[in-house]
């Protein structure tokens, strides 16, 4: 059975939501852009519009919360990657729009490429415990004006299971929304089976971007599901004590779905935060440390308090080069968020705080879930067998290996059977070459890619994807 | 709130009790001690001489389970110093017994010297957090017994200066070990007031109990010493299938010792240890580094608060070869759960290869380790210092918090845990200064440790009277004359 775990007591939940409906009542929220302020006064938040602040009744809060979907199927374009919400299991994400990606062949760091995304996201597609594909680098090759649309698309190409990413202007929607319709077989498609979802960050504390949001508001007319994922960081945008900073990206993240909710009544929102902790040393944003994992924790704690799909980033690090630090790192703040019982943790294949891509990362991260879903499947309650018989069977001094119970259990998910993590007794590793699970790692990437991409699209598809890309770059340059 | 982690229900852990009382009384234990076996039997145990099987009602059971004390402090020679085994504190216990060395100059595993026996012992009492001393390593060239055991004993006590965890072989071998207590600490009473020293018995899986070895603590038991019960059935090996299944047999041997030790000497401070573990099911080996250790590892804490006793956790062994990827991450999640179930004591930090090779980088990184699993243990604290509602009314959005005073107050009150390893610098400063990693900076504060670190200075007379005894054990034939 899944072992108990508690990050934020009843009372404690409760008190967050308080905490978050007073702050949406008294200091309000700043929002840039066009659509939401106009929505908020129509519903009766009082709006100071020389500020841009909003301030929420919990009235409103309480109505748009209720017409968020409990439940709800990311889908896939290959539709055996089709991800259910609320899921009994975690399952995760890869990291997205690192600045630079550790290239494979130099190991030089150097800013992404879409070619770095669709590499990663080839890698990605075979880890077994990813469900969720994200544009894992920032496309310095693109555009600026179309760089989000590139990177959907390299997206798009490169992984069959559920994609999420983001957009920056209104003027990409058309552009956006041709590609997912052709990709997807239709508007009514996209609709139905949300292969595709957004990814939305309000700016701690307090702001809502106003270009990105009236973007994600014009795409309700896809129904995209929108990843809220508020990432106020303690010390610097959000308040130093933990449990601040939890009801302030609590406050945001509540902000978000009032907006999403006023435009689009049912449109699926899943709760999401990364929040990070400030490096007193230089006042840089940390992401790999504790406070992060059990902030993470508590929050998705929170996304269950109000029904809805939880998730959090996770699985992160600061170190510079993959190696112990970055597994560390990385468990810390894994174990807690599914411990949680997060949907989905999203961190899969970056160090340096979310910056810098590493495609063997991508299969050593997979392996550290493997091992953290062992760790919360727990201890299970035997289907048959009587545990006294059994010992009484063997006897003082006995001992259990040709027991066929034993046999039965070595296939069994009892024990959790590792890819990477080596078991050999040391002349047999030595005798293998000393094999590590990053070596082992960059192995199965090598041989991952160079075999044929999976599932590709169609080559009509890739044409007219082609066009819209050149019809965007023209217009938007 | 405390992060709380539980991987056994209450009614689960009722049914382990249920299920251990059920196994010592069905199938009992074969008792090879015939001191033990007459304790036994006159303890209200079935006895049956012809096979060496004692079974245990459960009367008997709780009789010592009520005899137990709950909570007490372990002791050490290091003045004003001790560790309450009350459930409010977390201290690593020194993995022990390694035969190999990772040599940290030249990277080469080699068999273990008397001198990383020295080092080992060193930087442990460098380390506050490590409350309890285990040999890390055993080497090639020491004394025949009982020469090796007390030279061993003497030097930990003169070099480390918290508690000492340990045996003694055989009812001889405790002599000596009886001596050496009475020459640091003062004689019997002050050992027994202080606990310096908490004898590890560990039953022999399945159902076990040695005759020399049980001798061994039956000829310290008027001396208080606290027990640690560590049985180590092993999964699909000596012990059946079944996380549950191996939990069940672990509390039962230890339920047993319970029996033994209080039977003996009523009162006598218990430490609920079982090292539950589990084999590789490829290779028969014992996988020190499976998973599955973690959830065994918060089962024998969570076991132990159900009894009311202090819990021991084993877990978090590393099967890879050499400090990295693999042995960190094998680490942090056998430690995690165990962490947050919060046992007493924690087994335990530096080894690698399964236990068998000692590396002092390892120890340094492992207690880092350990050190961010206590920050998520301490959880989410509650208590505000100042309303956030009234923070955010005043900063505003868009404003930012880093000049606030109640940021600098935080940063001084733990609510962030400030590492003491591992790089914090951009990417250019760190490029800059040649790209150091985790492992260097682990082998640099090794070498820090060890240049600096002093351990309470031995009163001379002691340390003569010590070194004479060591002179005497070496001598072969030799026997202790005091010390009971």
């Amino acid at each position: 059975m899944r072992y108990a775990a508690g990050f934020l007591s009843e009372t404690d939940q409760d008190r967050v939501h308080e905490a978050s409906l007073r702050i949406l009542a008294e200091t309000g929220v700043r929002f840039h852009g066009e659509r939401a302020l106009p929505l908020l006064a129509a519903a009766g938040a009082p709006v100071d519009a020389d500020a841009g602040i909003a301030r929420f009744p919990r009235a409103l809060v309480e109505a748009t919360l209720a017409t968020a979907p409990r439940e709800f199927v990311l889908g896939a374009r290959d539709p055996a990657h089709d991800y259910a919400l609320p899921s009994p299991v975690t399952r995760y994400a890869i990291d997205g729009t690192a600045a630079f990606v550790i290239d494979f062949e130099t190991g030089e760091r150097r800013y992404g490429t879409r070619r770095d995304s669709e590499l990663a996201l080839r890698v990605f597609q075979v880890a077994d415990m990813g469900v969720m594909a994200w544009a894992p680098v920032t496309a310095s090759d693109a555009p600026a004006g179309t760089r989000a649309l590139h990177e959907f698309v390299a997206m798009l190409r490169a992984s069959s299971k559920h994609g999420q990413h983001e957009l920056h202007t209104r003027e990409q929607v058309p552009y956006l929304a041709d590609a997912l319709t052709v990709v997807g077989g239709g508007a009514e498609a996209v609709r139905g089976r949300h292969p595709w979802s957004l990814i939305y960050c309000p700016v701690a504390p307090l702001v809502h971007d106003g270009p990105m949001l009236d973007a994600y508001l014009d795409l309700g007319s896809l129904d995209l599901p929108v990843m809220i994922m508020p990432m106020p960081v303690t010390g610097t945008t959000g308040p130093a004590g933990l449990m601040a900073n939890v009801a302030l990206a609590n406050a945001e993240a509540l902000s978000s779905i009032v907006v999403y909710q006023l435009a689009h009544p049912g449109r699926p929102v899943i709760y999401s935060s990364a929040t990070g902790s400030m490096d007193f040393r230089t006042g840089a944003y940390l992401g790999g440390t504790p406070e992060m994992g059990i902030m993470s924790a508590a929050l998705v704690t929170m996304g269950r308090f109000y029904g809805l799909p939880a998730t959090a980033a996770g699985c992160t690090s600061d170190a510079l080069e993959p190696g112990p630090e970055a597994v560390i790192e990385k468990l810390v703040t894994m174990l807690p968020p599914a411990s949680a019982g997060a949907d989905i943790v999203v961190g899969l294949g970056e160090i340096q705080g979310d910056q810098a891509l590493v495609l063997e990362q991508i299969l050593v991260d997979n392996e550290l879930a493997h091992y953290v879903e062992r760790l919360v499947e727990g201890i299970a309650q035997p289907a048959d067998g009587d545990l006294v018989a059994e010992i009484a069977a063997i006897g003082p001094g006995g001992n259990f290996l040709a027991d066929p119970a034993t046999r039965r259990a070595a296939r069994s998910r009892e024990h959790l059977a590792p890819a990477l993590i080596g078991r050999h007794a040391y002349e047999a590793w030595r005798d293998l070459g000393s094999p590590s699970m990053y070596g082992l790692a960059r192995e199965k990437v090598q041989e991952i890619l160079a075999g044929p991409v999976i599932d590709p699209l169609p080559q009509a598809v890739e044409a007219e994807l082609e066009r819209i890309l050149a019809a965007a770059d023209s217009e938007l340059a | 709130m405390t992060t709380l982690v539980e991987v056994l229900p209450a009614a689960r852990r009722a049914e382990v009790h249920e299920r251990a009382l059920a196994v010592l009384a069905r199938t009992g234990l074969r008792v090879e001690s015939d001191r033990a076996r007459e304790l036994f039997g006159a303890a209200g145990a079935t006895v049956d001489e012809g096979e060496r099987r004692v079974r245990l009602p459960r009367s008997l059971v709780e009789a010592a389970l009520a005899a137990a004390p709950r909570t007490f402090t372990l002791g050490g020679r290091r003045p004003g110093w001790e560790l309450a085994l009350d459930g409010t504190g977390c201290s690593l216990v020194a993995d022990g017994e390694a035969l190999q060395t990772l040599d940290s100059a030249t990277g080469v595993r080699r068999p273990a010297s008397k001198l990383d026996w020295e080092q080992s012992t060193d930087l442990l009492d460098a380390i506050e957090e490590v409350g309890v001393y285990w040999r890390m390593v055993n080497f090639d060239g020491a004394d025949p017994p009982p020469g090796a055991a007390v030279r061993g004993w003497v030097g930990e006590f003169t070099r480390f200066s918290r508690h000492v965890q340990d045996s003694a072989a055989d009812p001889g071998e405790a002599a000596w070990l009886l001596e050496v207590l009475d020459v640091v600490f003062g004689g019997r009473e002050e050992v027994r007031r202080r606990r310096p020293f908490s004898f590890l018995l560990c039953p022999l899986t399945p159902l076990v109990l040695e005759g020399r070895y049980t001798d061994a603590w039956l000829a310290t038991a008027d001396w208080g010493l606290p027990v640690a019960a560590m049985p180590m059935p092993i999964m699909g090996l000596s012990a059946p299938v079944g996380l549950l299944a191996t939990t069940v047999l672990g509390t039962a041997e230890t339920l047993a010792t319970l029996c033994l030790v209080q039977a003996a000497a009523p009162g006598t401070p218990f430490i609920f240890a079982p090292a539950l573990a589990v084999m590789e099911p490829r290779t028969g080996r014992w996988a020190g580094g499976a998973v599955e250790h973690a959830l065994l590892g918060a089962a024998t804490t969570e076991m132990a608060r159900f009894y009311g006793l202090p819990a021991q956790a084993s877990t978090a062994g590393t099967d890879a070869h050499v400090p990295g990827a693999q042995a960190a991450a094998e680490r942090v999640f056998g430690w995690l759960l165990p962490s947050l179930a919060w046992p007493d004591l924690l087994v335990g930090p530096g080894l690698l290869g399964g236990a068998t090779v000692l590396s002092l980088e390892q120890l340094v990184l492992d207690v880092e380790c350990f050190r961010r699993c206590v920050r998520l243990r301490r959880g989410i604290d509650a208590a505000l210092e100042e309303a956030v509602e009234d923070v955010l009314e005043e900063v505003g959005p868009g404003g930012d918090f880093l000049a606030r005073a109640a940021t600098r107050r935080a940063t001084h009150q733990g609510e962030w845990y400030l590492d003491r390893l591992g790089v914090r610098d951009t990417w250019e400063r760190w490029e800059a200064a040649g790209r150091p990693d985790i492992v260097e900076e682990a082998r640099g504060a090794v070498a820090e440790m060890l240049a600096a670190h002093r351990p309470p200075p031995m009163d001379e007379a002691m340390a003569d009277h010590l070194a004479a005894l060591v002179d005497r054990a070496a001598g072969t034939g030799v026997r202790a004359t005091s010390g009971r």
